[in-house]
């Protein structure tokens, strides 16, 4: 089995599991759990996902020409670097509009400073860790 | 960049997804190199110009943008 259908595999699991525990304790604590059919059927939702998932990945590392397939698209460094570009993109543009709408709430929305509060904290630590992620990165580059 | 790696590929009688598989990327990737849209990592380039026993200069040729 390849390593990333072993990661799909704990991944699924760990996905059934967070889904069996919110349906057995929804279960066993509806008459004291406020929301309780929603819990059920949030908890029902990630048991029938991650069943899914891993049915998939079972079926994946039997198949070895798909499963050769999936390994070169997973490994392939036009996806990764695809993908650590729209990770970074994504990162600019929420700094950006979290930037933009911490701006107008503290000087034209003072109703709404309570919320320009949590931005602001959301921000800072934002880029907080993405100073700290860099500091690593660029260590071992 | 320009390259030819569709020509050797050609001449080497390969489908797109035979080379992929051999150099460990996706069909998709030799699509995007073949038509000058993605820029291959060093690496990559050296596997290709491996697998057709040639200088990564005869596949890949530099082109200064002035």
């Amino acid at each position: 089995m390849k390593k990333n259908e072993k990661r799909g595999i704990i991944i699924s699991l760990s996905i059934i599991i967070m889904g069996l525990v919110g349906v057995i304790y929804t279960a066993i604590m509806k008459d004291s759990v406020d929301n309780s059919s929603s819990m059920y059927s949030l908890g029902l939702t990630y048991l029938i996902v991650g069943l899914m998932l891993i049915l998939y990945f079972i079926r994946l590392s039997k198949n070895k020409k798909k499963s050769d397939e999936q390994e070169n698209i997973y490994m392939d460094e036009r996806i990764q670097s695809n993908r650590d570009k729209s990770f970074a993109l994504t990162f600019k543009i929420i700094i950006w509009i979290s930037v933009i709408t911490d701006f107008v709430v503290t000087f034209f929305c003072r109703q709404y400073q309570e919320y320009a509060s949590s931005l602001n904290l959301f921000t800072g630590f934002s880029i907080l860790v993405y100073l700290i992620v860099y500091y690593f990165v660029s260590k071992n580059n | 960049m320009k390259n030819r790696v569709e020509e050797f590929r050609n001449l080497n009688k390969e489908k797109q997804e035979d080379l992929a598989n051999i150099v460990g990327v996706s069909r998709q990737t030799i699509i995007s190199i073949e038509r000058g849209k993605y820029n291959p990592s060093i690496m990559l380039a050296f596997k290709i110009a491996k697998h057709y026993g040639k200088l990564i200069e005869e596949i890949f040729i530099y082109e200064e943008n002035m």
